[in-house]
């Protein structure tokens, strides 16, 4: 208050003394010029005798007094008013300057008319060298993602005269080339009159939370690619069965995409999961992982084998589960494939000690029916010499056999033993020890040549017209040759399509006809050969067992249950490739085969 | 005059049925049970052509004609064996009386056999 007041009153006792000066004075004057009754100083200097210049003494002096306080007094106000303008400006940058986020102030043009020091800092700009200078001199600021220039957000509150935040992702640029991350927003100023004044904008270094963002972000992207590059479906569910859990490969599989499936009902989502809702809930219950191997299910591709295993879910008071299916189907297939090989393999062994032995006896059952018919039947003269000499007719002779059925017998040793010899190769064909001659080979070629010689197959004409089946042949261009032994593959393929023909010809066809599918592509390093016929197809238990040597589904007489089984050595152990077999019983087969383009790597 | 060939297979069966076939081909036709029956057998009686099996007791096929064409230089061999695995050896793949075909019992018909006896006979 003293203060305050001090000058006012400083000066309301100088007009004071100011009048008591001139009244002084005054007294004086008299006493030099105007003295003529030659009074005293003290006469004059209080003349209580002469009223006028009493009068005009007073009246000076009050005047003056009176000004002085009225002068006194504004000079008070004004000073007191500066004072308090001061202490609120003072108060202001105070505030201003404590203020933890940078607060950059423009005027109605955008240029900075003021910063704090966090401003001050983070620009890099003293307030000094900014003031005056428009905003985006100072407060440079880029996209963090694109490093594209951001727009002034000061012109954009100017136009707009809305408050305006910035777009996540600003970094600013200081003038020494420091990079922050910045979060921010600018606000319009108005004046009285609803014009704007000026600009405020306010931004805070989030530096630190953007790097933990960031981080935080990384990591659950980095979780989350763990989880989707998992080859296995991997589903979480809570406890009432809904999705909180969907990766890629469940994607794939279903076709619904995460955000489709989360928190529908698992069953909505993944029909054939119905029959694990049970097991879910009771592992999740029991607090027990529950797993179920190789379970079957029936795709359009034929059978498939899942794993099944359920985790229970117990964290953070949140029940729920984690399904993972693994299609285990080639591992089923190789397994079983393998089985397949160590069978033929025994076979092949046993064949080749067997196969001296045998073919001894039958060569002499072929050779010793030939020769009983040649005796009989062929136009030699020993013949007629014996027949002579015994006085029999050889017509009669003849005409006798023949009413007895014997030439039919004889055939049928001949023929039987033929099987037999063709049994005996067969199983031969297991041994690795047959002599291979590989080379390039237009598979194309050789299927179209195979389909020729299927057509003109005496076994198969006997009962069906080869011709009558249609064929589409769907050869990839992308195939060229490959390192084979073309007589080996050949028989490969003459024995599916004998198979195939066979197959559809035990079919009756309601709509349709029947219908060869040939496949030939490329598939990374291996060509893949598929026949595919639309006949009965086959029921599981037979698709397991159809490589099994003499595993035959014919009547006797129409196969040797060999065909097949030597098809798959053939592919598997003497090609190193794969051959396996779908179908959908009721509407077809297909048989895949695939073989290394470049030969078997030894 | 007829040419003559022997047959030289253990199993009397199959020599049997194969020397009949050859007869009724106007072949004189001799047959033993062994490579060492063959040889004493050679020494006395010269044949055209030897029809051989591979797996014999005592000394083999191989070796019955590595001897034999040693001896003979004019006779002739085919290979006519029950041993599918075997092929003909390398030492013999060059040699000019010995038939390049392998004949594999059992043989449907003995046409092939004859048709090769009659080519390498001339």
């Amino acid at each position: 208050m003293n203060s305050q007041s001090n000058p006012s009153r400083m000066m309301l006792l100088a007009f004071v003394l100011l009048a008591a000066a001139l009244w002084f004075v005054d007294s004086i004057f008299e006493l030099l010029w105007f003295n003529e009754a030659n009074a005293s100083f003290i006469d004059l200097l209080l003349p209580l005798d002469r009223p006028h210049e009493m009068f005009m003494r007073t009246m000076l002096v009050s005047s003056l007094l009176l000004s002085g306080a009225v002068f006194s007094f504004m000079f008070g106000r004004i000073s007191r008013s500066k004072e308090a303008a001061r202490a609120s400006e003072e108060k202001l940058r105070t505030l201003f300057n404590s203020i933890g986020d940078a607060v950059i102030a423009t005027d109605a043009n955008g240029v900075i008319t003021r910063m704090n020091p966090v401003a001050e800092n983070l620009t890099g700009w003293s307030v000094q060298e900014a003031a005056g200078k428009p905003l985006s001199d100072v407060f440079s600021i880029i996209n963090a993602l694109t490093n594209h220039p951001c727009a002034n957000p000061v012109e954009k509150v100017l136009k707009s005269k809305c408050v305006v935040g910035l777009a996540n992702h600003t970094t600013l640029i200081s003038r020494t080339g420091d990079n922050f991350q910045i979060a921010d927003s600018a606000a319009p100023v108005f004046d009285k009159t609803g014009g704007i004044a000026g600009t405020v904008l306010v931004f805070r270094d989030v530096s630190e939370d953007y790097r933990q963002r960031e981080e935080l972000r990384k990591l659950r992207n980095y979780l989350s690619n763990i989880i989707d590059s998992m080859p296995s479906i991997l589903v979480g569910v809570d406890a009432d069965g809904h999705v909180t859990q969907w990766n890629m490969t469940a994607e794939k599989i279903t076709g619904i995409s995460a955000v489709d499936a989360q928190g529908k009902s698992l069953v909505s989502v993944f029909p054939r999961m119905a029959s694990e809702m049970d097991k879910i809930k009771e592992s999740i219950r029991t607090r027990q992982s529950c797993s179920e191997e190789r379970k079957t299910r029936l795709s359009k591709n034929g059978t498939c084998y899942e794993d099944v295993t359920i985790f229970p879910l117990i964290a953070n008071g949140v029940e729920g589960a984690v399904i993972q299916i693994d299609d285990v189907t080639e591992r089923c297939n190789l397994e079983q494939m393998m089985i397949q090989t160590e069978k033929m393999m025994s076979v092949g062994g046993l064949a080749a000690g067997m196969a001296h032995e045998i073919n001894n006896p039958l060569a002499a059952i072929a050779g010793n029916s030939q020769n009983i018919l040649n005796r009989i039947y062929k136009d030699l003269e020993k013949n007629r010499k014996t027949a002579r000499d015994c006085d029999v007719d050889l017509e009669k002779m003849r005409e006798y056999l023949s009413r007895r059925d014997i030439p039919r017998m004889l055939n049928g040793i001949s023929e039987s033993c033929n099987r037999a010899a063709t049994i005996v190769s067969n199983m031969l064909r297991f041994s690795r020890k047959s002599e291979r001659k590989f080379g390039q080979c237009n598979l194309a070629e050789l299927m179209n040549n195979t389909i020729d010689l299927a057509a003109n197959d005496y076994d198969l004409k006997r009962e069906y017209d080869f011709r009558k089946i249609e064929i589409i042949k769907e050869y990839s261009p992308e195939l060229s040759t490959v390192v084979c032994e073309e007589n080996e593959i050949q028989q490969v393929f003459l024995n599916l399509l004998k198979n195939g023909a066979q197959a559809m010809m035990d079919k009756e066809y309601v709509e349709g006809s029947p219908c060869f599918i040939l496949r030939l592509k490329k598939d990374g390093r291996m060509a893949v050969i598929e026949v595919e016929d639309n006949g009965p197809g086959m029921p599981e238990d037979v698709r397991k067992r159809v490589f099994e040597p003499f595993y035959s589904t014919k009547s006797v007489g129409r196969g040797t249950g060999l065909g097949l089984s030597v098809s798959y050595f053939i592919i598997t152990d003497q090609h190193g490739g794969f051959m396996e077999v779908n179908s959908i019983p009721g509407n077809w087969t297909r048989f895949r085969i695939k073989i290394p383009i470049s030969g078997q790597e030894s | 005059m007829s040419n003559l060939i022997l047959i030289l297979d253990d199993d009397v069966h199959v020599r049997e049925s194969l020397a009949i076939s050859l007869e009724d081909e106007e072949f004189d036709v001799y047959e033993v049970g062994s490579s060492e029956e063959a040889l004493s057998f050679l020494a006395k009686q010269m044949v055209d052509l030897v029809v051989v099996d591979l797996r014999l007791p005592g000394m083999n096929g191989t070796d019955f004609i590595n001897e034999a064409r040693q001896k003979w230089a004019d006779l002739k061999f085919i290979i006519y064996t029950g041993s599918p695995e075997f092929s003909i050896p390398v030492e013999l793949a060059e040699v000019p009386c010995v038939s390049n075909s392998i004949f594999l019992k059992p043989l449907p018909t003995s046409a092939v056999m004859v048709s090769e006896i009659r080519r390498m006979l001339g």
